[in-house]
């Protein structure tokens, strides 16, 4: 879904993280004249909250749309103004930007009015056009300013979405450590390389069709367990926490996995030290080349060498 | 809007100078823009190489401020131009990169144009090669002008668009009849979507000033424009209420006719603008034609000047508005400056006197009120007017001898 389709949800909450914000300011204030650059982070529609009991059907026949949340963790930019589109404010980024965690872009404009211009509002729909994010693009714009003698700088901002056709302010929270920003954390979701997995149903026929797997998700089980199958795993996580016996064998695969590795870095050791140590002792043939005696005589014929060409 | 309201630390205009390049485009547009309205600009920094046209020779925008965007504060990069749009002014903010000067300008509307977004119309029609930004050379002093007047074509089509929706059926009727006028204007006040009042800029009479006016001295073209605010009526089945009307002329034509002294013909009860212009043009071509006629009456004037009171000093040879001529009563010389108004001979001159003589304590020589009581007849030929005045002053330089006698024992 285009982003320029999408409403904005009633409750969009944007935010971005001290440190982030302060990286961002830097990069602002460092630029010699403007620049501009891509906002990453992540956007997830927060659940709705439980529907409030009412006698009228009407009322839940409407429900509100879930509230959005964006949260901007870290920038990317070039210390040149337009660096992400043409002067018809066609987006060209330098190099492809990864689409699921771009959540919009920036520009920064040195003592200038807080309204997106001309050139951005067209980077703002392009881009949201190249990139098709599932939530309204949003963007941040930057006036740095500073007194005569340079003494006071002043960084003023402001966030905009992306509604329709046009930029609409929005509040852009600032999230610190603390007890304050504790929902921050609970918004929290992890990201793991882990294939979803269904929970399997095994009264219905069509839960074989779960089963079947594809190889890039077996895969992806293999790198961290050896042949530990997908099934198997379905089955661990869907069944219920008793399955003890699964939980050990996925633990030994896990085991016969890290064993593996301790191999093949041992053998690589071993290669490592045969490059290093063979080519020197080729002239002690004839001794044993691996007791301690002859090792410390080769290195003291090398310290000689090394006196006498020195 | 100026960066103050948002952004802290105004820049002056006494600040950094404009980056050459810039400085170039700049004064490219001053000279070379034949944009219809003319106004007086500020003082603008030194700029380098920079030449600016006196204002009265033409300048039609206005640049408001410079300032820089750069962190060393070197060179000023970027500037508000007052564009006329609709015998008024819309603000824009161009921003250039003095260190990036191959970078185009962008431009920052005014707070109620977020709607005009010129550049998103380019590419969801698919014609942005079109626009002079998508083949900018830095390097072409044109190529700020081609911006600005490309933009305001944009930005009057927009404001066109934007009347056409508003909902008043008196309105999209004048729209449907008057719209295909060319150079017309038109906007919303206030600039919000549910306006009061729209109005309508209508250029009036093409007409060629340098055949009527002989030796005419004016560079750029001179206009007359109707301004015409239609009321928006809220409620239905009410008869619409007659527009306010006004004529606004360029500032130069006012040497040579006056709009304010027009007396617009009424404006009947259900009467459009299709209707209303004609009569109106006619009757102003008259009253101009009258007005270059008129130079030629006053000119025969100062020329019968030179026989009662010798060779003026000083005339305008053009409007033949103004003439000075040198008196001398006894040992008492001074000079007599004469005012020619618009509707001579109807109207007789304003005479000035001023002594030779006589210097007040900042050394400025005293000067006598206008006079404008002195006998007259339109019906008079120019010689005996002159005449007539001759006489007048031979009575009033008495008058005016003693008058600087006055002034200068009071000083003492």
């Amino acid at each position: 879904m285009a982003v320029g389709d999408s409403a904005i949800p009633a409750v969009a909450k944007v935010s971005i993280s001290g440190a982030a914000l302060a990286a961002l300011l830097h990069r602002c204030a460092a630029a010699v004249g403007d620049c501009d650059g891509l906002l990453f982070g992540r956007a997830s529609r927060l659940p709705a909250p439980p529907p409030p009991l009412s006698d009228y059907d009407d009322a839940a026949a409407v429900p509100p749309p879930p509230a959005l949340s964006i949260s901007v963790s870290g920038h990317c930019s070039l210390s040149h103004p337009s660096s992400l589109s043409d002067a018809l404010g066609r987006f060209q980024p330098p190099s492809a930007p990864p689409a699921s965690a771009t959540v919009g872009f920036f520009s920064s404009r040195r003592r200038t009015a807080l309204r997106p211009s001309m050139r951005e509002i067209a980077v703002a729909r392009s881009v949201s056009k190249s990139l098709a994010p599932h939530h309204p693009l949003l963007f941040l714009l930057v006036s740095p300013s500073f007194n005569p003698n340079h003494s006071t700088h002043s960084y003023d901002y402001r966030a905009f979405l992306l509604s329709g056709p046009r930029l609409v302010p929005a509040s852009l929270t600032v999230v610190n450590v603390g007890p304050c920003f504790r929902d921050q954390y609970h918004t929290f979701t992890a990201e793991s390389p882990l294939p979803w997995l269904p929970s399997p149903q095994p009264s219905t026929p069509a839960a074989s069709g779960h089963t079947r797997t594809t190889i890039g998700e077996q895969k992806a089980v293999d790198a961290m367990v050896d042949g530990f199958g997908l099934e198997r795993l379905q089955g661990v996580i869907g069944s219920a926490a008793g399955q003890a016996g699964e939980m050990d064998g996925m633990y030994a695969g896990m085991l016969k996995r890290l064993e593996k590795l301790a191999r093949e870095v041992e053998k690589s050791n071993l290669r490592v030290l045969e490059q290093v140590v063979f080519p020197a002792s080729a002239v002690h043939t004839s001794q044993c080349c691996s007791c301690l005696f002859c090792l410390l005589d080769i290195s003291l014929e090398l310290a000689s060498d090394v006196i006498l060409h020195g | 809007m100026s960066p103050s309201a948002d952004a802290a630390a105004p820049a002056s205009t006494s600040g950094p100078t404009l980056a050459p390049l810039i400085a170039a485009q700049l004064n490219y547009l001053l000279s070379h823009s034949k944009l219809p309205f003319q106004v007086w600009f500020p003082s603008i920094p030194p700029l380098p190489r920079l030449t600016l046209p006196l204002p009265s020779h033409g300048v039609r925008l206005q640049v408001e401020q410079i300032w820089s965007g750069c962190r060393n504060d070197r060179y000023a990069d970027r500037f508000t131009l007052a564009i006329p749009f609709c015998l008024d002014y819309v603000h824009w903010d161009f921003l250039y990169n003095a260190l990036y000067p191959k970078v185009a300008p962008d431009v920052v509307f005014g707070p109620d144009d977020e709607g005009f977004q010129p550049l998103v119309d380019y590419a969801e029609a698919g014609n942005g090669d079109k626009s002079c930004l998508s083949h900018w050379n830095c390097r072409d002093p044109g190529g700020l002008l081609a911006l600005v007047e490309e933009l305001r074509d944009l930005y009057i089509e927009y404001q066109k668009k934007r009347v056409g929706e508003v909902d008043d059926a008196r309105l999209a009727f004048e729209l449907s009849t008057v719209l295909s006028k060319e150079g017309i204007e038109v906007c919303m006040v206030p600039p919000t979507d549910k306006p009061d009042e729209v109005k309508f800029a209508v250029p009036l009479l093409d007409l060629d000033y340098a055949k009527l006016v002989q030796g005419c001295p004016w560079r750029s073209p001179q206009k007359i424009h109707l301004q015409v605010i239609f009321p928006i009526s809220r409620r239905v089945n009410t008869i619409p209420s007659a527009p306010r009307l006004k004529l606004m002329s360029t500032p130069d034509l006012k040497s040579l006719f006056s709009v304010e002294d027009v007396k617009l013909p009424p404006w009947l009860n259900g009467m459009c603008l299709a209707e209303y212009l004609p009569s109106l043009e006619e009757n102003l071509k008259v009253q101009i034609v009258e007005a270059s006629a008129s130079i030629g009456s006053r000119r025969r004037f100062i020329e019968a000047l030179g026989l009662s009171f010798g060779r003026p000093l000083e005339a305008d040879p053009i409007f033949c508005r103004r003439a000075t001529v040198l008196c001398i009563s006894g040992v008492f010389t001074f000079l007599v400056h004469f005012a020619i108004p618009l509707q001579f001979p109807k109207q007789q001159p304003v005479l000035v006197l001023q002594s030779s003589q006589h210097c007040n304590v900042k050394g400025i020589p005293i000067m006598s009120p206008p006079i404008n009581d002195y006998p007259w007849s339109p019906r008079w030929d120019p010689a005996e007017m002159v005449e007539r005045i001759y006489d007048f002053l031979t009575d009033e330089c008495q008058n005016f001898k003693k008058f600087c006698s006055d002034a200068i024992t009071q000083q003492k």
